[in-house]
């Protein structure tokens, strides 16, 4: 069995992402004790690792901060704190050069400056493009990551927070899933790295971890959650076939300056007009269009740049990236040949865990960092931005973290958080019911949220939709397992289901309270944008449950500066 | 490596089963599974893993044959599991990665790697 844990830590991360590992390296060069905790291998799990490689950066000589700051906060429907557009637009291009100083390879121009791509919704050229996208970036931080001071806790998930008598957050409770045992770790500060909460929707790009715990923990810590309804759903993931689903194609290379392609349905018809709208608009037509009964047999629409006018071999050349490869070559679909078969899916978190631009929540020693963290972009982003956003708030909150740490004594968790967190284990163990049912749940969850909670809501499928989730929860709530030495993959399902079920109920009250549409929340019974509504619904805990309300936006003195 | 024709509606997979903290040796499970689509391992993998929790396996993917969450031994081979297309009809043997430390069937701990040399499946 392994033993760690004894000695408190100064920064506890949780989570092993871009954030994550961004976060803990900052923390340590910083001069802070510090460990990272992940529920799976680090650089072979989370979303980042699945991430297509662009991150924004101003590099560009026609681009500027202010440029970004400007296409961030419009983009963002006006719902971004801009503060925080602010902190992320003026360090982006210093922790893209942070980096390659991790050993990070970005690709270049034959004259020797980084390649930048002009996204839908970006003034100038902005995306750097990562040589070996996700994957590349994540073993670049994997690899200074083993380099440096932290200490490293693979398989170990944090079930929930430790909290002092006087409510700051002072360490976490963890299932160490290969002995089966909690474990308690202490910290002075903690960052909630734990990415998003996509897994709870059929249709999704995001891989099987992103259960979205950190929200649970936070919430259950007293900790803001802001925007919950709005999750970004990226229009052309692949539904069929299932050794291929999940995998995303990118909507934006239908664009003449790339493959000039067309999003077609089941007659042929092209589905989206050109110039290529942004994310929510597309994804948006391309669902009215599978309303109306236009869709392939699977539930999607064609993505077909098969008849393009570049032709073939300039549209193979570009279709290069890890994933057309990964398609072409492993799994026989050639994308420049064939076309395949897309729906809209959830792809990305905007709302979390409220911050400000110090990385801090409203908990003292909790911090929260990208995905998990919520109010950076608003009720869309553009490409490019999430990584950039784990680079910069990583380095803030493990920097920030450390400064508190070096501030503050250890304080013990009190009696009653210790005993709060022990039950979340406990009350699962000693008996056992069919291992079956868990993943049976998580499937009836997935189909229940991609139905209620998906690209139109209303208020009546809403409602319907939180009743049927209290049948889940009943359901989930009654699961145990006998305990046994091992891998404890079953107990960890259990616990993360129990999870995904506490953050589907809070995405239900946000969205039920949001009465307008913006960006990726659009409610079928309020489809207009009302400027009353310009505002954050932020869910928190209470003695009666959760307690819904609204936040003002921060806006800084000089929009647009 | 034997492979069987057989009526092209099913996979049939030797699992490897071993939890060393708590049985005395590795057994194969012998399952059959229905499918009349190609499948890639990594999805077989996560297929069983949903019918049986019991049957332990990193299911966390990257989706384009570049992270080695999927390592497995096919048929005594290493493969990434996601980039390996099974056929209806074939007859395999699924074992952990040897290239690192084993815990639970085919999980492993990638932070560990063991050495391979000499081995031979
Ligand atoms: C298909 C796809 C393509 C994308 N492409 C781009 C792009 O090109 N450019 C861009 O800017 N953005 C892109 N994004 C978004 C971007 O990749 C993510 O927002 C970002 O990588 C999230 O990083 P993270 O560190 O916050 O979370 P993650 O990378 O998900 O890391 C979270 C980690 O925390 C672990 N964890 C979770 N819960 C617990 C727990 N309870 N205890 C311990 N550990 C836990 C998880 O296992 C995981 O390893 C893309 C997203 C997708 C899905
Ligand atoms: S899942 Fe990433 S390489 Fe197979």
């Amino acid at each position: 069995m392994r033993t760690f844990g004894r000695v408190p830590s100064d920064v506890l991360v949780i989570g092993g992402g871009a954030a994550g590992v961004r976060a803990a390296l900052a923390a340590s060069e910083n001069g802070a004790k510090t460990m990272l905790v992940c529920k799976s291998p680090i650089a072979r799990s989370g979303i980042t690792i699945t991430a297509g490689g662009g991150i924004q950066a101003p590099f560009h000589p026609e681009d500027s901060e202010a440029l970004f700051f400007q296409d961030v906060v419009r983009y963002g429907y006006g719902l971004a704190d801009e503060p925080l557009v602010e902190a992320l637009t003026m360090a982006a291009a210093d922790r893209v050069l942070d980096l390659e100083r991790y050993g990070v390879r970005f690709r270049m121009k034959e004259d020797g400056t980084r390649l930048q791509y002009q996204m839908p919704g970006q003034s100038a050229p902005r995306n750097v493009r990562l040589a070996a996208e996700g994957v590349g970036m994540m073993r670049g931080l994997h690899g200074a990551l083993l380099r440096s001071s932290v200490t490293v806790l693979e398989d170990v998930a944090t079930v929930s927070l430790l909290q002092a008598e006087e409510g700051s957050v002072v360490g976490a409770s963890c299932l160490d899933v290969r002995s089966g045992q909690p474990l308690s770790l202490l910290a002075k500060s903690v960052i909630l790295a734990t990415g998003g909460c996509q897994a709870l929707w059929d249709v999704t790009d995001c891989p099987t971890d992103a259960t979205g715990d950190g929200l649970v923990l936070a919430y259950e810590s007293g900790a803001e959650l802001i925007d919950l309804e709005m999750i970004l759903f990226y229009p052309s993931i692949i539904v069929h076939p299932l050794s291929a689903k999940g995998s995303f194609v990118h909507y934006e290379w239908l664009s003449d300056w790339a493959c000039d392609g067309e999003i077609r349905d089941v007659r042929g018809a092209s589905v989206l007009p050109k110039p290529l709208p942004v994310r929510d608009v597309a994804m948006r037509t391309m669902w009215r269009a599978i309303q109306e009964g236009r869709g392939a047999p699977h539930g999607g629409l064609w993505w077909d740049v098969s008849d393009s006018p570049k032709g073939y071999v300039a549209v193979d050349a570009f279709l290069q990236g890890q994933q057309y490869r990964y398609l072409r070559d492993r799994l026989g679909i050639d994308p420049s040949r064939t076309p395949i078969e897309v729906a809209p899916g959830a792809h990305y978190q905007l709302g979390g865990v409220r911050i400000n631009r110090r990385s801090k929540t409203n908990v003292s020693g909790l911090f929260a960092v990208p995905e998990t963290a919520g109010n950076i972009e608003g009720a869309n982003r553009l490409s490019g931005s999430a990584l950039a956003a784990t680079q910069v708030f990583g380095e803030i909150a493990g920097r920030e973290a450390a400064a508190r740490a070096s501030r503050v004594g250890q304080v013990p968790p009190s009696q009653s958080s210790q005993a709060y967190t022990r039950d979340i284990i406990d009350r699962r163990l000693g008996f056992a019911t069919d291992p079956r049912e868990a993943p049976i749940l998580r499937t009836q969850l997935r189909k229940l949220v991609g139905r209620c909670l998906g690209i139109e809501r209303s208020e009546m499928e809403l409602t319907r939709g939180r009743e049927e989730l209290s049948v889940l929860s009943d359901g989930c709530d009654r699961l145990g397992v006998r305990l046994r030495a091992g891998f404890q993959q079953p107990l960890l399902e259990i616990l993360e289901l129990e999870k995904m079920i506490g953050v589907a109920e809070l995405l239900f009250l946000s969205a039920l309270e949001r009465r307008e549409s913006r960006g990726h929340h659009y409610r079928s019974d309020f489809p207009e944008t009302e400027s009353g509504w310009r505002c954050h619904t932020c869910v928190s805990s209470s003695p009666n449950g959760p307690r819904i309300h609204t936040a003002a936006i921060d806006q800084l003195g000089q929009p647009g500066g | 490596m034997t492979t069987q024709k057989k009526p092209p509606d099913e996979i049939t997979i030797r699992l490897f089963r071993f939890d060393p903290a708590f049985e005395q040796e590795p057994r194969y499970e012998v399952i059959t599974y229905a499918t009349e689509e190609p499948l890639s391992v990594m999805v077989l993998m996560q297929q069983l893993h949903a019918l049986d929790p019991e049957r332990a396996c990193r299911t966390s993917m990257c989706f384009k044959g570049a992270c080695g969450a999927c390592l497995v031994q096919l048929n005594g081979r290493s493969v990434l599991g996601c980039s390996t297309l099974i056929r209806p009809g074939e007859e395999i043997r699924l074992d952990p990665h040897p290239g690192f430390k084993h815990i639970r069937d085919l999980v492993v701990d990638f932070s560990n790697p063991v050495s391979t040399e000499g081995e031979s499946p």
